[in-house]
């Protein structure tokens, strides 16, 4: 395991959702979207991982422009994932095809950042992680931003610990070694990271 | 202690017989009804506040369920009280409406510079040792606005004393 930096060099304004947005987990939903299997993409990730939690940083970038956006959800019956028996039918007892203002549509909207590129540290295997990547090319919350180029280098840290001392991604306070100064704030520190059973006192970035 | 334990345990088990699963007991608390005080059917708890910790939990809302304490205040009074009496122990400040508040939302405040209020639409952080700006959160802003008031308050009844 190396410690590494990784760059992505983004095309458009992205969707954080709120979260950290943290290495391990865009990793993870590579990992599931290539077996669908959630212990592989929860444990069994290419990166250092000590007591469950994984040496991989929270999302770091520089926001030039911040903006919302507006999302319409609809329950398509063009969506392989989801079978016809649970979709709402017309009166014909036919499944609706097209977009319409049916409360199976729902608009939903999002705060966007701007920002030319992200950036993480971890400790990892760095040519399983660029194995990855390449499959990854949209990120953030609802996919709307694609990655145009993903830079892997030798990076300086392990993607917990912080030049300052100061906390990379969530960290339990049982398991933090660095700068206690911080603020204390409930968060996931390991996934599933949307499971609100796992949330505890963090320090965080 | 996880959130959804502190949750479940200052608040939850006084509302609902705990079952082991800390994401199902939190959303039954949340969700189903409770017998109130005043009586008749079971209630959801669709309106008010709550201040959670590990002294003790206060809600508003009139419950039949004892180890609870009732308050009669406003939801920015009784936060307030809470953040002024800050101990460093965690707490919990949430808000009902009628819509439940998903479990997802639930958060403790550890520290004055990172305050949460919960709520049914999420949960608003922010810094209270720090004066609101015009982004603020409505919860920040009617929150230092009535400290100031307090602190206004203070002042006049100690020069005319």
């Amino acid at each position: 395991m190396d410690k590494l930096q990784i760059t992505a060099t983004l095309s458009d304004r992205f969707i954080t959702g709120g979260g950290y947005l943290t290495f391990d987990a865009l990793l993870a939903s590579a990992v599931y979207s290539l077996t669908q299997d959630v212990d592989q993409a929860h444990n069994q990730l290419p990166i250092k991982q000590v007591d469950g939690l994984y040496y991989a940083s929270a999302a770091i970038y520089e926001s030039v422009a911040t903006g919302t956006v507006a999302i319409v959800q609809s329950m398509r019956p063009d969506d392989v994932w989801l079978d016809h028996q649970w979709l709402k039918k017309n009166k014909h007892g036919a499944v609706h095809t097209k977009f319409s203002n049916l409360s199976d549509n729902v608009m939903n909207s999002y705060k966007t950042i701007a920002a030319p590129t992200m950036t993480w540290y971890c400790e990892g295997d760095a040519d399983r992680i660029r194995a990855l990547l390449a499959h990854l090319l949209m990120i953030g919350k609802k996919r709307t931003c694609s990655v145009t180029r993903w830079d892997v280098e030798e990076g300086e840290l392990d993607g917990v610990l912080g030049y300052a001392d100061e906390p990379l991604r969530p960290v339990p306070v049982e398991m933090w070694r660095g700068d206690t100064s911080g603020p204390l704030v409930d968060a996931a520190w390991r996934p599933a990271y949307w499971d609100a059973a796992g949330r505890t006192a963090c320090f965080v970035p | 202690m996880t959130t959804l334990e502190f949750f479940n345990n200052y608040f939850g088990r006084h509302l609902v017989a705990p079952t082991g699963n800390s994401v199902a007991d939190a959303t039954r608390a949340l969700s189903s009804g409770h017998q109130m005080a005043k009586g008749g059917g079971p209630q959801r708890i669709a309106s008010g506040w709550a201040v959670i910790s590990e002294e003790v939990s206060t809600i508003q809302f009139k419950l039949a369920a004892t180890g609870l304490r009732y308050s009669d205040q406003t939801r920015y009074e009784a936060w307030l009280d809470a953040l002024e009496s800050f101990s460093g122990k965690p707490v919990m400040l949430v808000e009902f409406d009628k819509k439940p508040v998903p479990v997802a939302n639930l958060f403790r405040t550890h520290d004055l510079r990172a305050v949460q209020v919960c709520s049914p639409g999420g949960a608003e952080l922010f810094d209270f040792t720090k004066e609101p700006t015009l982004l603020s959160g409505k919860a920040h802003k009617v929150l230092w606005k009535l400290k100031l008031e307090r602190q206004k308050d203070v002042f006049k009844s100690s020069t005319s004393a």
